[in-house]
């Protein structure tokens, strides 16, 4: 043991009060004895420090994490779900992991793409419609969510053919991923996707993913994607925003 | 179609929860490599599973779980049974996109004081600290009593804190 003044209490009350878990008298006892036994203080905070210290490597390793493989993110085409669908997936999940998901993501979009595109296949009409959102109240979300990306979408404007949903924040690998929904006149879900990704501008690519349709293209600091409904809606879409950004 | 429903839910929230379920794996296992295969057999279990997850309760929670008994009951022993199973992870070179050096090289000094930390310790501690469970969450979590989730916190903190202690007076400010 360090300090004998701490010996009054054992690790596990100190660290127990730490964490609020301590019962009631418990805790009169040690904040009472913490004011006045300055060993007892110092060691209350090394304890302190060593949680923040633990908390603090835990929270920097998520940093390094590597996301879901692909092949286990891929959803089927969303015709419904069955258990016999389901089986298949795996299947070809598992063939895909035995040839090596590195040479497969050679020639595949960036991952972040194909997070959200595998996300944007699950949707369907009913997804967005049931969102509730004025277009006012949907505003009022993007403009409280695009500082987390580091953008000003005051500019945003409205896009032709389609109706916006609802904006909400998602995260991958612990970096903001801005979703706002939009229907197209058909009710079909279409979603502009942006993400803080600093390498550099290019021009869009039409793309096709979990079969969607698809515009991605970047900027200095952000990567952009507009998934799914007609191609012709897309690129006028795209280009809209481009204009605007 | 309640089944579809489910099975959504776990798939939708499974790429986000990933990173965490990896993380409580690297606690788990101590290592990269095995905590990566620990990870996926996990969300290969939860898709298979998703007909049992509740929805509208926890998803990490339940991948935890999960993740804790594949690992105790299976791939600690590193026996997947699993008809063409799934390859140990250094075989597959996944190229997970790199994080920025300085935190790798921060992570990396910190899971060294951690890693030093037996493994019962570690997860508990990830769970109170970080995860934000209580002490009766965790001990559900991990079916021990609550008693024992108390003791290996204290247990963690009492020995990060001799080793900072130590780095202070002599390493710091070398790097």
């Amino acid at each position: 043991m360090t300090g004998q003044q701490s010996d009054m209490f054992t690790d596990e009350e100190l660290s127990a009060w730490l964490d609020g878990e301590a019962p009631p008298e418990l805790s009169a006892r040690i904040a009472a004895a913490r004011r006045t036994d300055a060993g007892l203080a110092e060691d209350i905070a090394r304890l302190e420090a060593a949680g923040k210290a633990m908390k603090g490597g835990f929270e920097a390793t998520l940093a390094g994490a590597p996301e879901l493989p692909a092949a286990l993110a891929a959803p089927e085409p969303s015709q419904g779900w069955t258990p016999g669908a389901l089986g298949a997936g795996l299947v070809a999940g598992l063939a895909l992991a035995a040839l090596g998901l590195g040479a497969w993501s050679l020639t595949r979009p960036p991952v972040w793409e194909r997070y959200v595109a595998s996300y944007q296949a699950l949707y369907v009409p009913q997804t967005i419609a049931g969102a509730g959102l004025s277009e006012e109240a949907a505003r009022a979300q993007i403009a409280e969510l695009a500082p987390q990306l580091g953008l000003d979408l005051s500019a945003l404007p409205d896009l032709p053919g389609l109706e916006l949903r609802r904006a909400q924040m998602l995260g991958l690998n612990g970096k903001p991923l801005l979703q706002i929904a939009y229907a197209d006149t058909s009710g079909r879900p279409v979603a502009l996707c942006i993400i803080a990704r600093g390498k550099g501008p290019s021009d869009p690519v039409a793309r096709r993913m979990e079969g969607l349709n698809a515009v991605a293209w970047s900027t200095e600091a952000h990567g952009f994607l507009l998934i799914g409904g007609e191609d012709g809606t897309l690129d006028r879409a795209a280009e809209a925003v481009r204009a605007a950004l | 179609m309640r089944w579809g429903r489910r099975n959504n839910e776990v798939r939708e929230g499974l790429a986000e929860v990933y990173p965490r379920l990896w993380r409580f794996a690297m606690a788990l296992t101590g290592d990269r490599a095995s905590a990566e295969d620990l990870a996926q057999a996990t969300a290969l279990r939860a898709i298979e599973k998703a007909d049992q997850f509740r929805p509208g309760t926890h998803l990490d929670r339940w991948l935890f779980v999960m993740a804790r008994r594949v690992w105790l009951n299976e791939l600690r022993h590193r026996a997947v049974r699993r008809g063409a199973g799934l390859r140990p992870v250094e075989e597959i070179e996944i190229t997970a996109p790199g994080p920025d050096t300085e935190t790798n090289i921060f992570a990396a000094e910190v899971f060294d004081v951690m890693n030093a930390l037996p493994e019962a310790q570690r997860v508990t501690a990830l769970l109170v600290l970080v995860e934000g469970f209580s002490y009766a969450e965790a001990a559900e979590a991990l079916e021990i009593p609550v008693g024992t989730v108390m003791s290996r916190v204290a247990a963690a903190r009492r020995s990060v804190a001799s080793r900072t202690g130590e780095q202070a007076q002599g390493t710091r400010g070398t790097r």
